[in-house]
């Protein structure tokens, strides 16, 4: 329980599955909309809650790309910033620890 | 509440998902620049080269044919090397590098074909003629390197191609062969034999079919 505490502390960002889903599918790659759609499977409203949520903590940012496979369509990328990776890295440290 | 163990979980299949998602995705820029910039390599050069030939032909000129024969290996040999520079100078994923990589071989003997009648002519190599001469072995090699790139982007108008490499390659075998087996060829019989002959000799089915590949894929259609 105190190791969950500590995990807990680091940021309520780390309190939804779905938002560490995020954050954990950002560290591979930035990712599009619907690719983070397909990696969490949940419904648009939810997702795009926990997306406002981690841009708000800063923890995530976007661009708007141009889309190769529709012309005049833009989409928008979602990547990791430098705080949200290193909170994660603490987080996952953090995580490792209390399992041993 | 989650447990720590669930949670590791979830990050882990959350990132493989991510890999897969990634791998899932059949990525094109680099690869629609590469074959753009091979295309109009061979194109140039095959345009330069069928005036040059033509050229020389009327005016029967042994040097001139001389000079096509080196320029023809030469400037088939740089469409290679054009090919291989741009798959290493240009930024493309690593699953459109590897792909072309492989595509090289394709590169390497659509150009070589090409070289056939020059090399023959060094080499005192008639069999290489005698191929070149009784098949459209180009539309072959062509069709086999669609059969890959559809195998690549899973895109149904790639076959599309295919199917009108088929039907030109027997369109040509047949007028070559109703030209060559008839005693008085009728004035579209010289005229389609005269066509298919260009066709077959000058990267005819290269030229359209790729033409025809990048233009579908620079329209999104692929």
């Amino acid at each position: 329980m105190t190791e969950n505490k500590t995990l807990s502390n680091l940021s309520s960002v780390f309190d939804s599955a779905t938002r560490i889903q995020i954050m954990a599918s950002l560290t591979v790659s930035p990712l599009t909309y619907a690719q983070l759609k397909k990696i969490c499977q949940v419904t648009d409203g939810k997702l795009f809650r926990h997306i406002d949520k981690l841009i708000e903590e800063g923890f995530i940012e976007f661009e708007k790309e141009r889309n190769d496979d529709i012309k005049y369509k833009r989409h928008t990328i979602y990547q990791l910033t430098e705080t949200g990776r290193d909170t994660f890295q603490q987080f996952m440290k953090l995580l490792m620890e209390s399992m041993i | 509440m989650i447990d720590n163990k669930e949670i590791l979980e979830k990050i882990r299949d959350a990132q493989n998902d991510t890999r897969y998602i990634l791998d899932d995705s059949t990525p094109k820029k680099g690869l629609i620049k590469t074959l753009t910039i091979w295309f109009l390599s061979y194109l140039i050069f095959s345009i330069i080269l069928y005036f040059i030939s033509n050229y020389a032909m009327t005016s029967l000129n042994e040097n001139l044919f001389s000079l096509v024969r080196v320029m023809t290996v030469i400037l088939f040999l740089l469409t290679i090397v054009i090919y291989v520079i741009s798959v290493y100078k240009i930024k493309m994923t690593f699953k459109e590098k590897d792909f072309l990589t492989f595509f090289t071989c394709f590169i390497a003997i659509m150009a070589f074909i090409r070289m056939i009648f020059p090399i023959s002519y060094w080499l005192k190599a008639d069999f290489l003629l005698s191929i070149f001469d009784s098949f459209p072995i180009e539309s072959l090699v062509v069709i086999l390197a669609l059969f890959v790139l559809f195998n690549y982007f899973r895109t149904k108008t790639i076959l599309l191609i295919i199917l009108l490499n088929i039907v030109g390659e027997i369109a040509v075998v047949y007028f070559i062969s109703s030209f060559l087996n008839s005693n008085i060829p009728t004035e579209m019989m010289i005229k389609l034999y005269d066509m298919s002959m260009i066709l077959k000799n000058n990267g005819g089915f290269v030229m359209i079919s790729f033409a025809f590949l990048l233009i579908l894929l620079n329209l999104k259609k692929v």
